[in-house]
């Protein structure tokens, strides 16, 4: 897919570094280490669509949950499964945040749980292509294991240059496969089941170990002090307890998960659960007023679904859903790339996410009239 | 659910994070100092870095002429910046204007002008002082960038119309005539020149050593030369083999430097190079200037020209090249010294890459390219070539909502 050209600036993306890959330290002196999986047994018998239903009611019962870009809705698209059938699962290794390898490091100290979990799938729904998709460079090291057991279950290495927002679904799905998959769909509408490193884990670890999860792997990163912390927290915590226990000062500053670049502000009183393992904590920034636009087109450049963003604000400012369509609002998978960039500061963003909550209404209101009228 | 702390561990290698660049922070915002939710880009700063680009055909241009280039340079922009606080205080219009794109207007505006406009009254030349139109120009491109809506909001360049309102006014007295002598550049008077009967030289500029021992030369501009026979008026008989072998000079001249010309168009490698420095700022977009010129080579080389002019008139001919009598090289000839002589690679990668006159998307935009290049063309050989190239490129930018409503980027969904 050439979604947009990349501009190489002076440093070269995926700089090189040599460094070993995080590690998490556990919650509890019980289970202070996570244990390994020593490798995969397949006692599973071919699928069938009770093996399937039952696999289904097995991985939710096991508290498995992941609603976040690199991975939506989990349940979702395995409950979709269950009528539509995929040829397809993807398991990410790729991190939304590229400088944070989260993904990476939970192969790299999970192989057997996550290659099983992508194993698993890939039996479940007799997919034709199995596929983990990971990122170059210096992570490629820290997934020895993971290259000797997909060789040997037969599923596809396959090494894509991760520059944000690749792992996002649409883009992905787009990048490897030519579908397109509408922003806020489930993969499993274009035949992909999508998976990120932490949800294939956790889907080996309910299948190996007969364990539920109970532990979420994240990554808080404190932008004031400048230091990242790999923890695994558990289930239903507080975010603010558990960054006070990872000895991170949360107080008065802002909290955002995901890519920075997607604004998602996150509660600190939110606990962890199937959302975004990352957490950015940084104070906050001084307010600049917008400017006019000057249509230097950078946000048009920088967008990697090729909308019009700064067409998209206009319609915002006219509350024009069909301006807002002629713009492509239906495409934009939120990423922020346009705010970044704009010279004038424009609030492109949250525009778009304005549009799209009256689009919403829009769509409700046209629904509830036809209920009514039916 | 169990609450017990949560342990941590750091990197050997500090935050456990690896450095990335990525792909929407381009070259222009090197400079730029990013937040971490923006790159710290602003209005000002991508407007400085046009005005950048800029300095390359500026210093050309005072090489050339001097510094009375400077003093046109330094009267235009100098009016400008004194304006600009004036009109922004009036109305909507005037919130938009912004200083940065003010004082980039009024250098490219200035760019457009010869440097003798800084003069008084010139014996034999003009009954007029011609200082006073540098103001002026000043004066009238704020106002016209006002009355256009300041920056974003135009889809007509406001120099475009500063200067061909110019042209309307004062048009023979916006011909320049001198140039300093190789000996002489930066520091010589470009109005210290003597006319001359040799209108033509036929030697280099750097080899030429005039007599006189003044600062400059004068000197027939090949534009004029161009616009005399392409408008089939030379009133003796004339072919275009004996125009370009006896009237016309060296086309390294034109290319490299040499040749009364505008400031900033004096020197055709420099104003490459300035585009050049956009380019790889990733301030413009390559596409409008290669397809301009491309475009406005392949039309020259197709559109009619007059092969011979004799006292029945001029002999127009479609495809010249392929005509017998004038051939390939005659014709490519022909076409490098319109494409040189005007100001049409000016115009095509300083104004017509201005941000709210060229289309958002790249299909509109490679159509608006192909458009000004064609209207380019004609508007060089039809109408002048002195500023040809801007009345196509105004003409054009009139379409440019058209494009951008029809040419919308296309979703990936």
């Amino acid at each position: 897919m050439k979604r947009y050209r990349l501009r190489m600036s002076g440093g070269r993306i995926g700089e090189e570094r040599h460094g070993p890959p995080p590690v998490f330290e556990g919650i509890a002196p019980a289970k202070h280490q996570m244990p390994r999986a020593s490798g995969i047994a397949c006692p599973w018998p071919a699928p069938s669509t009770r093996v399937l239903v039952g696999w289904v009611d097995r991985l939710t019962g096991g508290g498995l949950g992941a609603d976040r870009h690199d991975c939506p809705n989990i349940l979702g698209q395995l409950h979709q499964l269950l009528t539509r059938p995929v040829d397809t699962v993807l398991c990410s290794l790729m991190d939304e945040s590229p400088e944070v390898s989260l993904n990476a490091a939970l192969a790299h100290h999970y192989p057997a749980e996550l290659l099983a979990g992508v194993w698993l799938m890939g039996e479940l729904t007799g997919a034709a292509n199995r596929w983990i998709v990971a990122e170059g460079g210096t992570r490629s090291r820290w997934l020895g294991e993971i290259r000797e057991g997909a060789a040997q279950l037969r599923l596809r290495l396959i090494w894509l240059r991760n520059d944000y927002p690749q792992s996002e679904a649409t883009v992905l799905l787009y990048t490897l496969l030519n579908r397109k998959l509408r922003p806020r769909r489930l993969p499993t509408e274009q035949g992909v089941l999508l998976l990120d490193a932490a949800a294939a884990v956790d889907i080996g670890r309910i299948a190996l170990c007969d364990e539920p999860v109970t532990l979420r792997p994240m990554v808080f990163r404190d932008h004031s002090a400048g230091i990242s912390r790999f923890v695994h927290v558990p289930a239903g915590m507080k975010l603010s307890d558990a960054m006070a226990a990872a000895s991170l000062n949360a107080h008065g500053k802002e909290l955002r998960g995901g890519n920075l670049l997607r604004d998602v502000p996150i509660d600190a009183e939110a606990t962890a659960g199937s959302g975004e393992l990352v957490i950015h904590a940084y104070l906050r920034e001084p307010m600049r007023s917008p400017d006019s636009c000057i249509r230097c087109g950078w946000c048009v450049e920088g967008c990697p679904t090729r909308i019009n963003p700064a067409g998209l604000l206009e319609a915002a400012q006219r509350r024009n859903l069909d301006l807002a369509d002629h713009y492509g609002l239906d495409s934009c998978i939120e990423c922020g790339i346009c705010t970044y960039v704009c010279p004038s500061h424009l609030p492109l963003l949250e525009g778009i996410r304005q549009l799209q909550k009256q689009s919403d209404r829009a769509m409700k209101q046209m629904a509830g009239g036809s209920e009514s009228t039916g | 659910m169990d609450q017990q702390p949560v342990h941590t561990d750091e990197f050997s290698n500090g935050n456990g994070e690896l450095p990335v660049r990525p792909h929407y922070v381009t070259p222009a915002m090197s400079n730029a100092i990013p937040t971490l939710r923006h790159s710290g880009m602003t209005i000002g700063r991508f407007f400085w870095m046009h005005v950048l680009g800029g300095a390359f055909p500026v210093v050309a241009g005072l090489m050339l002429f001097g510094w009375r280039a400077l003093g046109v340079i330094a009267a235009v922009m100098g009016t400008a910046a004194l304006m600009h606080p004036l009109w922004r205080r009036i109305g909507p219009h005037g919130r938009q204007m912004r200083w940065s794109h003010t004082l980039w207007l009024a250098l490219l505006l200035s760019l457009m002008l010869p440097a003798h406009l800084l003069s008084g009254v010139v014996e034999g030349e003009s009954n007029v002082a011609l200082w006073p139109m540098l103001p002026a120009a000043g004066i009238v491109l704020v106002w016209f960038t006002w009355l256009l809506g300041g920056v974003g909001s135009s889809r007509v360049h406001p120099v475009i119309l500063t200067y061909l309102l110019m042209v309307v006014l004062f048009g023979p007295l916006l011909v320049p005539h001198t140039v300093l002598r190789f000996g002489r550049v930066f520091l010589g008077d470009v109005n210290d020149a003597a006319r001359t009967e040799q209108v033509v030289a036929k030697d280099p500029w750097k080899q030429t050593r005039p007599a006189d021992g003044r600062d400059a030369m004068w000197r027939e501009p090949a534009s004029q030369r161009l616009v005399f026979f392409t408008s089939g008026l030379h009133p003796a008989w004339m072919s275009l083999e004996g125009m370009l072998r006896d009237r016309i000079p060296p086309l390294e001249d034109l290319i490299i430097a040499g040749q009364p010309a505008p400031i900033g168009c004096a020197s055709n490698v420099a104003v490459i190079v300035g585009g050049l420095f956009l380019l790889y700022r990733g301030l413009i977009d390559f596409r409008i200037p290669l397809l301009i010129c491309l475009v406005a080579y392949g039309a020259l080389l197709v559109l009619p020209i007059p092969v011979v002019i004799s006292e029945g008139g001029a002999q127009w001919l479609w495809l010249a090249g392929r005509q017998q009598g004038v051939g390939w090289p005659l014709a490519l000839t022909f076409v490098n010294y319109e494409m040189m002589a005007g100001p049409a690679l000016f115009m095509a990668f300083f104004l017509a890459t201005a941000p709210a006159v060229r289309p958002m998307s790249r299909r509109g935009r490679v159509v608006f390219a192909i458009l000004v290049g064609i209207l380019t063309a004609a508007m060089q050989l039809y109408a002048s070539v002195s500023f040809g190239p801007y009345l196509a490129l105004l003409l054009v930018s009139l379409l440019t909502p058209a494009l951008d409503r029809f040419f919308r980027p296309r979703a990936l969904i």
